[in-house]
């Protein structure tokens, strides 16, 4: 008769990190499915950004960018927030939903993360969706 | 790097995560003062171990106390005829977790070491006490004459802790997840100085789990506080016990808010990773970046606000439907010390046989009830119409709505795309639920 059992203490190693997060749904989310652990991941997709009419971009002019334009994750905190703004002239588009605020590990060890928008428009509300790849 | 050395006292266990497995089977580590020696090696504050643990464990624990750079490892009592054990059932926090001490009530404490020989060598300047079933009158009475800061979880096997004590107490730290700040202290500030009133203490430090945390110094009678931050957790043990050695630590000298902030941090990169290597890496970016971090948004949402916060949980809650799903959220928003209301149970079923004033009735009932509420969590057990009605009613007035799709119904795009969040697990849905109602 057998028994079964844990081995030893320090087995532990990384390794089942998903290494790719969002919904595809275009509601928010961010989590590890079962047990795993969630390394930076290599690509975000589909982050509704938030706060869109009142910052920067909008506010300016009053419209938004289109489709694919490229964007980028600014590199430092923002009003108490993380932010995504336009690669070409750092302006601000959205701030980056709280849940993804575990980015700033990856930043602060020198990741950088940029993509496109995949969706954006001014009805019913502003509102701009990215994807971000490290 | 500083001049600090804390002596962390209590015991050691084994934690076995039953949820959490690798091809070893369920993921094993030293817990009890082990999860504070991380912090501290990790924050490179000197620390020194002073531990009750059986027998078998002692070449294991001065292996990894070496390994996380302790100056010193001292017995203080063996555990006999229990092996310390600790089954975690489920690792995440998102309701009870279930921990189970394997034979504890046949554990017997015999003291080996001499604590007033253990300061006499390290000499620390902070004590940190994790009161277990040893003897805290015994230890106590020992530190009368001890002359640095004494800071002492307030925890779950600690319910005469404070009988002997003679001297004064730095740090009384609690947790909303112990029965003790629930029980004696009545879940309140005033209920907590009350029940402390025959004793000398500086400041509490009340966790408040996902919610954030407050600190009161007794001294100035000022409140400080500071959010929780979100991380996708792996697991929540030893969480707090992280939380406590970055606010006992000298780091930031009298900036208490801001501690908390870090301790917070460093709180959610432990629960983000079994691994030392990745949170001490982890921790000293935080440290190192805690000017700029400390303005980052986290959530706060206090243990007596969640108790007024109605969350309306639309679900076909009927007699023929299998209601496990709606049942354990229902326990968590609980736990959490949210209101939930389950409109069927509360206001009564229609089950077609009622007359017509009587199913007039509920639905009146049911839409008042709707519209009290802060937060409306859609759980769909199947697609019910009433529950996609009641969403889509709830969503017009502005507040915030969750789905916890748990069999993937969620398929219509008018369903997914309504929602502020969709969830599928119940993890994230009490993340969700604390995203929505936290403070704007």
């Amino acid at each position: 008769m057998g028994s079964a059992g844990s081995g030893k203490f320090g087995t532990y190693r990384i390794g089942k990190g998903e290494g790719t997060s969002g919904t595809g749904s275009g509601v928010g989310r961010m989590g590890s499915e079962g047990s795993g652990e969630v390394e930076c991941p290599k690509i975000i997709e589909n982050i509704p950004l938030e706060d869109v009419a009142v910052l920067e971009y909008y506010q300016k002019y009053n419209t938004l960018p289109s489709q694919e334009t490229s964007v980028r994750l600014r590199a430092t905190i923002y009003r108490g927030r993380l932010v995504v703004e336009t690669a070409d002239l750092g302006e601000i588009l959205g701030n980056l939903p709280t849940q993804y605020n575990t980015l700033i590990n990856c930043i602060k060890k020198g990741m950088k993360y940029s993509g496109t928008i995949v969706a954006s428009g001014i009805t019913p509300v502003p509102f701009v969706v990215v994807t971000l790849n490290a | 790097m500083h001049s600090q050395k804390v002596l962390i006292i209590g015991e050691i266990f084994i934690d076995t995560h039953l949820d959490i497995i690798d091809e070893h089977g369920p993921l094993v580590r030293l817990g009890g003062i082990f999860h504070s020696a991380r912090a501290f090696s990790a924050l490179n504050v000197d620390y020194v171990l002073a531990y009750y643990a059986p027998d078998y464990l002692e070449d294991d624990i001065n292996y990894w106390s070496c390994v996380l750079n302790t100056k010193g490892c001292f017995k203080l009592g063996t555990i006999k005829n229990a092996p310390n054990v600790m089954l975690v059932n489920e690792s995440k926090e998102v309701g009870d977790q279930g921990y189970y001490n394997i034979i504890k009530d046949q554990a017997q404490y015999i003291d080996t070491g001499n604590i007033d020989q253990i300061i006499s060598i390290t000499n620390p300047t902070d004590i940190l006490i994790y009161p277990g079933r040893y003897s805290c009158e015994l230890l106590f009475e020992s530190l009368y004459a001890f002359n640095g800061k004494i800071h002492v979880d307030f925890h779950y096997d600690s319910e005469h802790i404070l009988d002997g004590i003679k001297t004064s107490v730095n740090t009384i730290i609690l947790s909303t997840s112990s029965s003790q700040f629930k029980e004696q202290c009545g879940g309140t500030l005033d209920g907590i100085v009350e029940y402390f009133k025959p004793y000398d203490i500086n400041q509490f430090i009340v966790k408040e789990n996902r919610g954030g945390a407050y600190c009161f110094d007794v001294g100035s009678q000022r409140i400080f506080e500071a959010p929780a931050y979100y991380v996708p957790i792996m697991h929540s043990v030893g969480v707090g016990d992280v939380y406590n050695a970055v606010f006992v630590s000298q780091i930031l000298d009298n900036d208490i808010e801001k501690r908390m902030r870090l301790a917070a941090l460093c709180a959610a990169k432990y629960a983000e990773t079994m691994s030392f290597d990745k949170f001490s890496e982890n921790t000293k970016l935080m440290l190192d970046n805690i000017d700029e971090l400390a303005a980052l948004q986290g959530v706060r949402l206090s243990w007596a606000e969640r108790s007024q916060k109605n969350i309306y949980l639309a679900a076909p809650d009927f007699p023929n439907v299998d209601k496990k799903p709606l049942d354990k959220l229902n326990d968590c928003l609980l736990y959490h010390n949210f209101k939930p209301h389950l409109p069927i149970r509360e206001n009564g079923l229609a089950d077609g046989f009622l007359r017509y004033e009587d199913e007039l009735r509920i639905y009146n009932s049911d839409i008042q009830l709707l519209e009290s509420c802060d937060l409306l969590i859609a759980v769909l057990l199947y697609n019910d119409p009433g529950t996609l009605v009641e969403l889509g009613m709830f969503k017009q007035s502005g507040k915030p709505t969750i789905i916890y799709d748990p069999f993937s119904y969620c398929e219509n795009i008018f369903v997914k795309y309504t929602p502020n969040f969709l969830c599928k697990t119940l993890d994230e849905v009490i993340s969700s639920t604390y995203q929505c109602l936290r403070r704007r």
